[in-house]
């Protein structure tokens, strides 16, 4: 099927085949949800290596088009250029209703920290969300990642793909850090005073239950 | 927008939204309802921001007078205070008590917070979660910012073969088939059909014991929709009493008649709906919807 043509590029002596190109381009259409690169690989029979060069020169030529490959949630995923969100959303009938700020919180905060409790939720905000932790778990934006071992094992909450998809985000080690905000210059040089978990390692070991 | 309240230096304010809805602010039964705030850290953390605070060192007196200033304020607006804003109010009050008593002679145990100190980091944790928050909602967001090919609503779990292609010729040529039969004769008439002549004439038909027909043909070969209706209601009769058998192979195919009962065991009585000549008059005269 292959034209034979072939790409330079780098870091690959034997290039890439344009025609694999075409085929990831084809399958990412296809899919409409993202794609990873073994599953691309897989359905396309070909060694790993050779489909991620193929991605990555897919993502160069369509980079200044409408629509771009965005890695997203550990996939390949095609998706429009977000200068064009103006006459997409004439298309799709007008913005659809925005998270609330207390979504948003609650949500940042269980991004930042998960796997965490309602409580530490909670000790992060200062007001009760319980109810928007609901309407974010019937959404399918954070689910229960079982059951801390504090005392009265709470639930433990992590975010989920669709949060990742939501946010275009490509892997939770992605989130926006915020260190260089000015509201938290003042607290840098305090270094008595342990400020939350690093932003460098969102993965990292929740709070123990502080309270 | 700039408020004066109660004669005090102008405030710039998120609240300021509020207090511009229209209503009285003196009429007491005036009130509010926003989520400008959410949570009495919000409220002490927008102050300390409009005060210009460090968030290090926290000036407990200074920030405790500046909520509770807050508070005298919206309790004057008649606005509601939530719980969760007093318990902070009295949570101020308390540490500020702490920096004028004198200290107590006994020293603070070594892994003792200052609670100075813990609410210090609280409203640290909360800027910090806040800052996070808005830093990801400046992300592109999907079906707001950028869009994905979206999923077909009810697409085939199994794609259709192309042997069904087959299947939709067959569907035509029967269609065809039926179409070309000739049409059905319509006869207005008081008298219906007699089931016990439709019944002799379907056994007619059929021949002796043994003898086979085809429903769909025998049907078709009666001149009237009326005829045609009672033979089919006779038959599903003398399949009930075991007089004939009827078998078909498979949805809408052919239905099979094979007659087993022999001439001198027919027996009209036997026939639910069925009634003699004599009263067949007016049993009979039942109008026939016909078209």
């Amino acid at each position: 099927m292959s034209d034979g043509r072939v790409l330079d590029f780098p870091g690959r002596p034997g290039g890439v085949d344009a025609e694999l190109v075409h085929a990831v381009e084809a399958l990412l259409f296809a899919s409409g949800a993202p794609l990873g690169t073994k599953r691309l690989a897989e359905l396309l029979e070909r060694d790993t290596g050779d489909v991620l060069a193929a991605v990555r020169v897919l993502a160069q030529q369509r980079a200044t088009t409408g629509v771009v490959v965005e890695r997203i949630g550990g996939g390949w995923q095609l998706r429009t250029a977000p200068r064009f969100h103006g006459a997409l959303t004439a298309l799709h009938g007008g913005t659809p209703r925005k998270l609330s700020k207390a979504a948003m919180e609650v949500l940042a905060a269980i991004a930042y920290e998960q796997p965490c409790t309602r409580t530490d939720v909670e000790a992060l905000r200062g007001v009760d969300s319980g109810g928007v932790l609901k309407s974010l778990l019937e959404r399918g934006l954070v689910r229960v990642a079982g059951r801390s071992s504090v005392p009265g094992r709470p639930l433990l909450y992590r975010t989920t793909r669709e949060f990742l998809e939501l946010f275009s985000l490509p892997d939770l080690g992605s989130l926006p850090t915020v260190a260089d905000r000015r509201e938290l210059t003042t607290a840098a040089a305090g270094q008595e005073v342990p400020l939350l978990h690093d932003d460098a390692d969102p993965e990292g070991g929740g709070p123990q239950g502080e309270e | 927008m700039q408020l004066t309240l109660r004669g005090e230096r102008p405030v710039q304010s998120p609240w300021a939204e509020a207090f511009a809805g229209p209503g009285d602010p003196d009429d007491p039964t005036w009130t509010i309802h926003t989520e400008v705030f959410d949570g009495p850290l919000d409220l002490l953390l927008y102050l300390v921001r409009r005060d210009g605070i460090d968030l290090l060192h926290l000036p407990v007196r200074r920030i405790a007078d500046s909520y509770l200033a807050y508070l005298e304020r919206l309790r004057a607006l008649n606005l509601s205070v939530a719980a969760d804003y007093l318990v902070m109010a009295a949570t101020l009050v308390h540490l500020k008590s702490l920096e004028l008593l004198p200290r107590p002679p006994t020293p603070m145990e070594e892994d003792e917070v200052d609670p100075r100190q813990e609410l210090a980091d609280r409203l640290r944790a909360h800027a910090k979660l806040a800052a996070r928050a808005e830093a990801l909602e400046e992300r592109p967001q999907l079906n707001q910012d950028v869009w994905v090919r979206p999923e077909r609503e009810g697409s085939p779990e199994r794609p259709l073969s192309a042997g069904d292609a087959f299947a939709l010729l067959d569907a035509y040529y029967g269609m065809l088939v039926r179409r070309d039969a000739p049409p059905p004769k319509v006869e207005l008439s008081h008298h219906g059909p007699d089931l016990g002549a439709c019944v002799q004439r379907l056994l007619d038909i059929l021949g002796g014991p043994g003898g086979r027909g085809e429903l769909g043909a025998i049907l078709q070969s009666l001149a009237t929709r009326a005829d045609r209706v009672v033979t089919f209601l006779a038959t599903l009769e003398m399949a009930r009493l075991g007089w004939i058998e009827v078998r078909q192979a498979g949805h809408l195919a052919p239905v099979r008649l094979t007659r087993h009962v022999a001439d001198e065991d027919v027996e009209l009585g036997l026939i639910v709906g069925f009634t003699p000549d004599d009263e067949a008059e007016d049993q009979m005269d039942l109008p026939l919807e016909s078209r």
